[in-house]
């Protein structure tokens, strides 16, 4: 079968397999890396597709699996104490030179993996619970706790290195100097 | 002489210039962080498709001042709705790059060689 019906199908997927892709492992080089080994192993599993099913997700389950044991594998390596994950988050490029998303992206990849990977699913890729669920092998109810909380654990880190990031005002300035509890 | 003060902010006090060292303050830095996004992104997308108890709330700073006292910062809807929506700029903007050639080119070749080989 060669009518360039599984290429069409692995190709529109190749958008969404890399920006998932780029959010998990917060390096473009290495996004597309994963996305070329999803793409052969989708190539050489298609049988193993149930026609009828989420293709999409397939793919997002494929490509979700191979990170984690490349994640699994580096992390034996080198430990990510030198935040590899988290210094590679920052030099995706800029594609807005917005100040908050740049934020966005810093604070996401302190996000531990299971609650960054569900966040992902739903919060930007906009797939359903039950999808979510199904790409990373859990429960339902898992994949809502983890969203939960990632996005409060996210909205906290964004309060405070907004806070940092923005200069204070001449009235918090001064509130601070003089009001300050005492270490 | 600080201890006494709490953290609520003096209305009137005079400078005290002696004591100048910046101590971190977790409302402070709460309320500084809000204060710091940007207001224009804050009238769309539910964050996460929570939409729950999504209360109109204008952009009141006194509000937040008294609701910023607590140590935890509480996740205001349009905080959360504005990273929900940063969130999805940020991937949307991924998936709008496109992608290198190299895809195209690899799935090409995988097709090639399976035409070849039947």
């Amino acid at each position: 079968m060669t009518d360039g019906s599984r290429r069409k199908m692995i190709l529109a997927a190749v958008p969404r397999l890399r920006a998932f892709a780029i959010s998990l492992t917060g390096s473009a080089d290495r996004a597309d890396d994963l996305v070329q080994e999803t793409v052969l192993r989708a190539w050489t599993h298609f049988d193993s597709f149930q026609m009828g099913t989420n293709f999409n997700a397939w793919l997002f389950t494929i490509l979700r699996n191979l990170f984690r044991s490349d994640y699994r594998k580096l992390k034996r390596e080198v430990a990510d104490s030198d935040g590899f994950y988290s210094q590679r988050m920052l030099s995706i490029p800029e594609q807005t030179g917005n100040v908050e998303l740049a934020e966005l992206r810093s604070a996401l990849a302190e996000l531990p993996l299971d609650q960054r990977e569900a966040l992902i699913l739903i919060g930007a890729d906009g797939r359903s619970y039950e999808e979510a669920a199904q790409i990373c092998g859990c429960a339902v109810g898992t994949i809502k706790s983890r969203v939960n909380r990632a996005r409060t654990r996210l909205a906290r880190m964004l309060l405070i290195h907004g806070a940092e990031d923005f200069g204070p005002d001449a009235e918090t300035a001064a509130v601070l100097s003089r009001d300050a509890p005492a270490p | 002489m600080n201890a006494e003060l709490g953290s609520r902010p003096p209305t009137n006090r005079p400078n005290n210039l002696a004591s100048t060292k910046r101590v971190p303050c977790p409302w402070n830095k709460s309320l500084r962080g809000r204060v710091g996004l940007h207001p224009e992104l804050s009238d769309i997308v539910g964050f996460l498709g929570n939409n729950r108890d999504m209360t109109e709330e204008s952009e009141g700073r006194p509000s937040h001042a008294r609701r910023a006292k607590s140590k935890k910062p509480t996740l205001s809807p349009e905080i959360q709705k504005r990273i929900g929506r940063q969130l999805q700029d940020l991937y949307v903007g991924v998936v709008q790059q496109g992608f290198p050639d190299r895809f195209t080119e690899l799935l090409r070749r995988l097709d090639a060689a399976e035409a070849s080989s039947e």
